[in-house]
């Protein structure tokens, strides 16, 4: 409970150094981008032509080669959404229900990739993945494969990359929702007669929704975006929609065209937003 | 057995999360020459050419010098907008909570190229100053959280009742409301830090070749010629450094609850 | 006659704590049954094991001729009511309520009559659309009730049903947990600390401490003839004074907090043959406040009054040799005199006498008892 104090100037002021920075800092470039992305670069200059156009969208929408990246960005995201799920509930529910003691350490455990950033990790893993890396290594070992399967350069090896990257971002939303549900509602299902199966399906999946649609809000959008690891492990090969956005920033320099792909990218989170929002609110009304 | 189901299930997930990092650790004491695992030969040969490399020092110090000033920042006037904000209308309060979160809802791969622009044309591209208020500007939204977070939660009647025994204002908040918020100003500092330390995104847009930063000379290492031993020593000693912080912060919130 | 839940031998720890020291019941079809004892005492842990969600360390439970020992809480047929009512926060109130039906697989028109007379029986059958958010503690309380009751369970527990209720409530639901009890005819066990609610609901008590099962009797028997002095002091409200008492010079004297005292009547006959120091309990109801010095009084010094409306609480302490003087609370209906005055206590019933060591009985008074 905190008792409001004398709002005077003072008071007042002491926010303007940081809505100043964000506004100057954040807001203004962004509004530029947004404008930008109707402007226009004519072809072999670098002079912006700021008359109102949509030729950018237009572009990205026709042009085969963004479309695929479209595609195949938001075919990632999906599938990483999805194993994020499938890998943090039954982690979540651990740590909630069963951790006790280790509860601390495994939660610090599943950060550490994100604190290390998205570098250090990504470095690991295309060792792990590599031709001669330990998962090849250890099929070939156990005779389960003659030839290395080629996971760098590949979606399937950006897909482990990703989901690795932003599990923490499922499961810390989720063991959120399960913190706050009272064991004895479990209780009262079992005692009620449902099988440890339904107690699950009946009463814990439905009350974690909120979490499950947070979490893959969280995924998704850092999936939709995500630059560095996509780079890395697809070895340049496969290019994501940020990808094609900084390509387009940095080295053709088409700034126009590179805020429309951007705006598509935001376009896009702030519909699945939209979406899951009127999920919820359908999910509250039955 | 379902219970044990469970837990070996989270163990390999755990497994899965931390093997890049362990990976990464025990390849660097790696003798050969080029980066493999499972190491063959121990040594430290490339801890001591990380040491030596010249390059990837003073990517070190940037990335430091820009970390501490863009902290410095972000805790300043995040802890002062937290303030302000406690105290404000409700109305006024939401608008300016969702200006200041602002920068974590646009992935910084967006706000970026856009950075990329306005830098330069007003001339500030590669410099240290447009440097440090990027990343001041995407860290502050972290500080504000967390300051918003440890001052709600500080009773302020405490500092209504050091008043009333005679101690004044600024007394009372130094000598009651300030060691009470050390846990937040840590947490807020370290987080700053981090996250502008890993930050590759944004300094990979804007910093030019005078400012480059450990993550962005990683990177570059990375696109261009592979792996290098060298990269997985430092990136050894980051980690490193990261536990010993975290663990650090453990050992010294445990001691803060405990007095 | 065979007990309808039979409880043998139930053992449980956790590491070096025992929760539960060998646990014998029998508890009839039936029934009402409290289990009361403090925090501590066991008495939820026995519950939980009941209900299934623990499994006993040894022992068994065998419930209308089956040994339930080992199943698991889906299989009892047992309906649990919650301290904190454990009512799912994403269905409405009729969807709560036939969720065990749901689970027996009865739905339909079926599931509709049982919840409409389950929801009848708490007196909730207009809220069946209401959620849980929607309702006051109290009919949350009587929702939780209604959703065990709805599948006929073979027994129904209740984990202090009372204690998250403001005192006003307290006082009506207990008289609808009897209603209720009439109503379904259902074996009904129910954990509560607070005596008052066991004594006032129950048709037996069963006291718990420590793990122990103390005593189990109806709840006049165990007011009026606690075994054990946890049981004396714990039952009653003010409880039971509990004195020192030991054998007095001569025969016929007893030395009470260092006193001589010379009993008469009951006390006298429970008194005759005690050889080594004891407790005496005496309820406060049973002591008599004299002015004068009368055959068989204590003699004691009014040290303070405490007015309860419709009666009085004297603090009486013993003129004797032990320090400090044990204080006897007595009830009187009547006007008091000064503090400080001398006053003689008349006991007309001895609750009971408890060895030293031990803390159960060394005798008891003679009197029916509730068996």
């Amino acid at each position: 409970m905190n008792t409001r104090g004398p709002v005077n100037l003072s008071t007042r002021l002491l926010v303007v150094p940081g809505v100043a920075l964000v506004a100057f800092v954040f807001l203004a470039p962004f509004l530029l981008l947004v404008a930008m992305s109707f402007w226009s670069q004519p072809a072999g200059s670098l002079l912006i032509d700021p008359t109102p156009t949509l030729k950018n969208y237009e572009r990205i929408f026709s042009d085969a080669y963004y479309l695929r990246g479209l595609s195949r960005t938001l075919w990632l995201s999906t599938a990483t959404v999805a194993l994020s799920l499938i890998l943090g509930f039954p982690v979540a529910f651990w740590i909630v229900r069963r951790a006790g003691r280790l509860r601390r350490l495994v939660t610090a455990l599943m950060l550490l990739p994100m604190v290390c950033g998205a570098l250090l990790p990504t470095l690991g893993l295309v060792n792990l993945l590599a031709p001669l890396g330990i998962i090849n290594g250890t099929l070939k070992e156990l005779g389960l494969i003659d030839k290395a399967i080629p996971l760098l350069g590949t979606q399937t090896g950006i897909l482990i990359g990703l989901v690795q990257a932003f599990l923490p971002l499922m499961v810390l939303p989720l063991i959120a929702v399960l913190d706050r549900l009272p064991h004895s509602l479990e209780e009262a299902a079992m005692s009620l007669g449902a099988r440890p199966v339904q107690v699950w399906w009946r009463i814990v999946l439905p009350l974690a929704a909120p979490g499950v649609l947070a979490g893959s809000v969280l995924v998704f959008c850092a999936a939709l975006t995500s630059f560095v690891t996509p780079q890395i492990l697809g070895q340049g090969k496969i290019a994501t929609f940020a990808a094609m956005t900084w390509q387009q920033a940095s080295l053709v320099l088409d700034w126009p065209f590179a805020a429309a792909l951007a705006m598509v990218m935001l376009g896009l989170m702030v519909g699945l937003g939209a979406l899951m929002l009127a999920l919820s609110r359908v999910g509250r009304s039955e | 057995m379902r219970r044990n189901l469970l837990t070996g299930f989270t163990a390999l997930v755990v497994l899965f999360t931390v093997a890049p990092l362990l990976v990464v650790v025990f390849s660097s004491f790696d003798d050969g020459k080029f980066f493999r695992f499972p190491p063959r030969e121990l040594s430290l040969r490339w801890f001591r050419a990380a040491f030596d490399s010249a390059e990837y020092r003073s990517s070190l110090l940037n990335s430091t010098v820009v970390g501490l000033l863009a902290t410095a920042i972000s805790v300043t006037f995040g802890t002062a907008a937290a303030l302000g904000l406690q105290r404000s209308v409700l109305k006024s309060r939401a608008v300016l909570e969702a200006v200041l979160l602002a920068p974590l809802t646009l992935p910084l791969v967006i706000w970026a190229i856009a950075l990329l622009q306005i830098y330069a044309w007003l001339g500030i591209g590669g410099t240290l100053s447009g440097l440090v208020l990027a990343h001041a500007t995407f860290t502050l939204p972290f500080s504000v959280r967390v300051m918003l977070a440890t001052c709600s939660a500080i009773d302020p009647g405490l500092e209504l009742a050091a008043r009333s025994l005679g101690a004044r204002p600024w007394q009372a908040f130094a000598r009651i409301t300030l060691p009470l918020a050390f846990p937040g100003l840590a947490t807020s500092a370290l987080l700053s830090f981090f996250i502008s330390f890993n930050d590759v995104i944004v300094s990979t847009f804007i910093a030019g070749s005078s400012w480059m930063t450990f993550p962005v000379r990683l990177y570059s290492q990375l696109r261009g010629q592979g792996i290098d031993p060298t990269t997985l020593a430092i990136g050894t000693m980051v980690i490193a450094s990261i536990l010993l912080v975290v663990m650090l912060t453990e050992i010294f919130s445990r001691r803060a609850l405990r007095t | 006659m065979t007990a309808y839940l039979t409880i043998r031998d139930v053992r449980k720890s956790y590491g070096r704590a025992i929760a539960l020291n060998s646990i014998d019941m029998d508890i009839s079809r039936g029934e009402f049954l409290a289990l009361l004892g403090p925090s501590g005492s066991g008495k939820t842990t026995l519950l939980r094991i009941m209900a299934g969600l623990l499994i006993p360390d040894r022992g068994s439970l065998v419930l209308d001729g089956i040994d339930i020992t080992k199943a698991p809480a889906w299989d009892r047929d047992i309906g649990l009511v919650f301290q904190n009512y454990a009512l799912f926060p994403h269905m409405n109130v009729r969807r709560n309520v036939g969720f065990g039906l749901d689970m027996r697989a009865i739905r339909g028109a079926e599931a509709d009559r049982r919840i409409d007379e389950a929801l009848e029986i708490v007196s909730m059958r207009q809220y069946g659309t209401r959620r849980p958010d929607e309702l006051s503690g109290g009919q949350q309380q009587r929702i939780a009730i209604a959703r065990a009751i709805a599948i006929k369970p073979r027994l129904l527990l209740l984990d202090e049903p009372l204690s998250n209720l403001d005192a006003v409530l307290r006082q009506s639901v207990r008289v609808e947990l009897r209603e209720l009890h009439e109503r379904t005819g259902l074996t009904t066990i129910m954990v509560t600390h607070d005596q008052v609610e066991a004594l006032t609901v129950a048709d037996r008590v069963a006291l718990m401490e420590k793990g122990e099962l103390l005593q189990i009797d109806s709840p006049e028997a165990l007011y009026t003839h606690p075994a054990s002095a946890f049981a004396a002091t714990f039952l009653g409200s003010p409880p039971a004074n509990l004195i020192p008492v030991a054998p007095g010079v001569a025969r016929g004297v007893v030395s009470i907090a260092g006193a001589a005292w010379r009993p008469i009547g009951p006390a006298e006959r429970v008194l005759s043959d005690l050889c080594a120091p004891a407790r005496l309990a005496l309820r406060p109801e049973t002591l008599a406040l004299h002015l004068q010095d009368t055959p068989g009084a204590i003699s004691g010094l009014l040290r303070a009054v405490e007015y309860m409306g419709g009666e009085r609480l004297a603090h009486v302490e013993i003129t004797g040799t032990s320090s400090p003087a044990p204080v006897l609370l007595v009830r009187s209906a009547h006007s008091l005199p000064d503090v400080g005055q001398k006053v003689f206590i008349l006991p007309s019933a001895i609750t009971g006498l408890y060895d030293n060591d031990s803390g159960s009985h060394g005798k008891s008074a003679p009197a029916n008892r509730g068996d």
